[in-house]
């Protein structure tokens, strides 16, 4: 598995919310993207409505998930390819390491995949001694700066046209310059040498297809077709849940996931690749490699209050519209995967009490269930991952949260259920505060153990009149009035 | 390493679908073009020439803003001139003297390319015909050679989708898949016959003209909506990231009838 660093996510965040670079660049990313999204989806001839029929699309696949892996299997054997199954994260990558040892493979190109960031790949991959290069030129940009990933379509959302020039210029050697073009072509130059000489190409999979045994992989720049049509190798990963029963299912899904992805009517490029280049053929790999990943899947799949995350088909629209992460950015939620799916996917992957800042630091506004083109409840797993945390449940027998703000909250619930206790405590509340407000009429710090809350904002001040009190006095004026 | 059956065997267990299984698949997987498949199947096979000639309209409407241009032509020589004069006009962009790659298509065959491209002294590469021998390790790392310098490479495509401005391509032998993609230029010929409608047209197609379980393109199928891009950097659109930094499609359509109809349209 991958580095996880959840838990240093209120350090991070703050770090990236002084970051005024970041700033800039993620309400543009989120001006555009976020904008253009939406107004892609009210231009579907069917309406946005489309996302619901999207979703029960998806989650009938995922609960015929058995189904629908024997059979693409069986149909890529067919194709001529190979599938490999991997319960988790370490097997993956070791046979991924063993495809290449039997092939004497030196160097690889590697197409953007969430899910080997996830499995941490190129790590393992460079510790047995193979040269890994991401060619999707976000990625490239940030493998070369030695980062992550900050956003899961444009990884390198996070860098200024600036830092990549100054990048550039150091370490491929080319005079600086911040032209986007001439970056452009200065990666097309040097990544185009790396495809003609690798031996092994590694894509992800966007939606594979179990009628025909066929996976796809889509970009726009032809990143992947370059490495999946001229090395001699193609290994492709998976996560198990990304495959669709029919083939006309992919009309439906992929136009929602480039309108959900990037605005687009539909993605520059598309590939269905089932098996290895066939006789009469000149170009194509050799071999070809499927490798399904369940690494915590079915765990979540037998969870039906969360099944529904694994329809998510990871085009990173809720990105582009989350406050928080319009704030915070992608490196803060500490895993491959971020923003709104991150903050539910990596808890149930990794550990709900591991990562439950993430899940803790969402709004619950539900702009992300507006944005997600398969119509994926995110706020209700969000909540529900809050009470997981406080009560307990299926993979947690044993009850977590906060002890302190259980038994306030126990106190508070008492309280406010007795009508004489909860007006005295809201008398008491109305005198105490008195000396906490300031001249703007604002309170800026309360005393502990109520500190928290005025940490990071301040707090209006009860009203010097309850509702209560001027329901009564208004009715009496009424009586008084009678019209 | 674990087994197909026993990770099967979990993910049924995860979803408590002991059983019912053919049931299952008999709703997953539908057997049998729809009423809605047979709807699409029956409008694509009906389809007039002024019917496409009105999709060859929105595919130069959708074309435009992917930087897709599509260019009308009456019949294969004016297209290998509108071609020759494109293969003047350009200069590549890696070192070394101007070379095409080329399908071996009978579509492109009735260009006459290589005759019409002798006469600026640019070589028109073409796979050899297989007749059934096995290519040799030799020979595909000369198509390699070949395909790598050419500067544009010309294809055509089994399909062309209207609403999308997208070239459907089936990999199969003559029609490799790098010519569409190592040349800087790509130029693709097809006729007005090719265009359908959509998405929803071109999976009835490709499912129930070819014959499952072969599908028609068993290891490979390509689709291609306008040239090479990236906006990785600052969101700035830049064409020619890794692909061909340029797209133009040649539609052939007759003359008489449907386009001079269209001319009227316009």
């Amino acid at each position: 598995m991958s580095q996880i660093r959840t838990e240093r996510y209120k350090t991070e965040a703050r770090k990236a919310i002084k970051d005024r670079v970041l700033q800039s660049a993620l309400s543009s990313v989120q001006d555009r993207l976020g904008k253009g999204t939406a107004k892609a989806y009210r231009e579907l001839p069917e309406g946005p409505g489309l996302r619901r029929t999207a979703h029960d699309m998806r989650m009938q696949a995922v609960e015929n998930l058995d189904l629908l892996l024997e059979t693409l299997a069986d149909n890529i054997g067919k194709n001529g390819g190979r599938v490999i199954f991997a319960d988790d994260a370490q097997a993956a990558v070791t046979a991924c390491i063993d495809i290449a040892r039997k092939h004497e493979v030196r160097q690889v190109v590697k197409g953007k995949s969430m899910v080997t960031e996830e499995i941490g790949l190129n790590p393992a991959l460079q510790a047995a001694g193979i040269e890994v290069t991401e060619t999707d030129l976000g990625e490239y940009i940030i493998q070369l700066a030695g980062e992550s990933p900050s956003h899961i379509i444009a990884p390198a959302i996070h860098k200024t046209r600036e830092q990549v020039g100054r990048l550039f210029a150091e370490k491929l050697g080319i005079s600086y310059t911040d032209d986007p073009p001439t970056l452009t072509r200065t990666a097309r130059k040097a990544l185009r040498q790396k495809f003609l000489t690798a031996d092994m190409g590694i894509s992800g999979c966007n939606l594979a297809c179990a009628e025909t045994g066929h996976i796809t992989t889509v970009s726009n720049e032809g990143n992947i077709r370059m490495a999946t049509t001229l090395p001699r190798v193609h290994v492709a990963f998976m996560g198990m849940e990304r495959v669709t029963a029919r083939l006309e299912d992919h009309d439906i899904l992929f136009r929602l996931l480039s309108r959900g992805a990037a605005a687009q009517h539909l993605a520059g490029y598309i590939s269905y690749i089932g098996g290895p280049r066939q006789t009469g053929q000149m170009d194509g790999p050799e071999d070809f490699y499927l490798i399904i990943i369940d690494n915590g899947r079915s765990k979540i799949l037998a969870d039906t209050e969360f099944r529904e995350i694994l329809c998510c088909i990871r085009c990173a629209a809720c990105l582009n519209v989350c406050p928080v992460y319009g704030k915070i950015g992608g490196h803060a939620y500490g895993f491959a995967y971020s923003g709104p799916v991150g903050a539910v996917v990596t808890p149930l992957l990794v550990g709900i009490e591991r990562a439950k800042d993430l899940f803790l630091g969402e709004t619950l506004c539900g702009a992300c269930k507006d944005a997600c083109p398969v119509d994926i409840d995110l706020p209700r797993m969000l909540l529900a991952l809050r009470a997981r945390l406080t009560r307990g449940g299926v993979d947690r027998p044993t009850e977590g949260g906060i002890t302190a703000e259980k038994v306030f909250y126990r106190a508070w619930s008492a309280a406010i259920r007795n009508r004489r206790i909860y007006t005295g405590l809201m008398r008491t509340a109305r005198m105490a505060q008195r000396p906490f407000t300031g001249v703007d009429g604002m309170i800026h710090h309360l005393p502990f153990p109520f500190d928290g809350w005025t940490r990071s904002r301040d707090l209006k001040p009860l009203t010097s009149k309850f509702f209560t009190e001027r329901w009564n006095k208004s009715r009496l004026v009424n009586d008084d009035n009678p019209t | 390493m674990t087994t197909q059956h026993d990770f099967i065997g979990r993910v049924a267990a995860a979803l408590g679908n002991a059983g019912a299984t053919e049931r299952r698949r008999a709703t997953v997987f539908s057997a049998r073009p729809g009423r809605r498949n047979g709807e699409i199947l029956k409008r694509t096979r009906t389809r007039t020439d002024v019917d496409r000639m009105m999709l060859l309209k929105e595919l130069i409407v959708q074309g435009k803003p992917l930087n897709l241009r599509v260019i009308s032509k009456k019949d294969p020589s004016d297209t290998a001139a509108a071609i020759a004069a494109l293969v003047e006009e350009r200069s590549p962009e890696w070192e070394g003297p101007k070379s095409v790659a080329a399908w071996r298509h009978p579509l492109l065959d009735s260009l006459d390319l290589p005759a019409i491209l002798a006469r600026q002294k640019v070589p028109v590469y073409l796979p050899r015909q297989t007749n059934g021998t096995p290519e040799s390790m030799d020979e595909r790392s000369r198509f390699r050679s070949r395909v790598q310098t050419a500067f544009i490479g010309i294809t055509s495509a089994d399909y062309c989708l209207a609403q999308t401005a997208t070239l459907v391509m089936k990999t199969v032998p003559g029609r490799d898949r790098s010519v569409s993609l190592l040349p800087s230029i790509h130029v693709a010929v097809i006729e007005l016959n090719q265009i359908i409608r959509n998405l929803p047209e071109l999976y009835a197609c490709l499912k129930y003209d070819g014959k499952p379980p072969d599908w028609g393109f068993s290891n490979c199928l390509t689709l291609i909506s306008g040239p090479s891009k990236t906006a990785d950097i600052e969101l700035t659109m830049v064409h020619g990231a890794h692909g061909p930094r340029e797209l133009y499609l040649y539609v052939i359509t007759p003359r008489s009838g449907p386009r001079d109809r269209m001319i009227s349209i316009q």
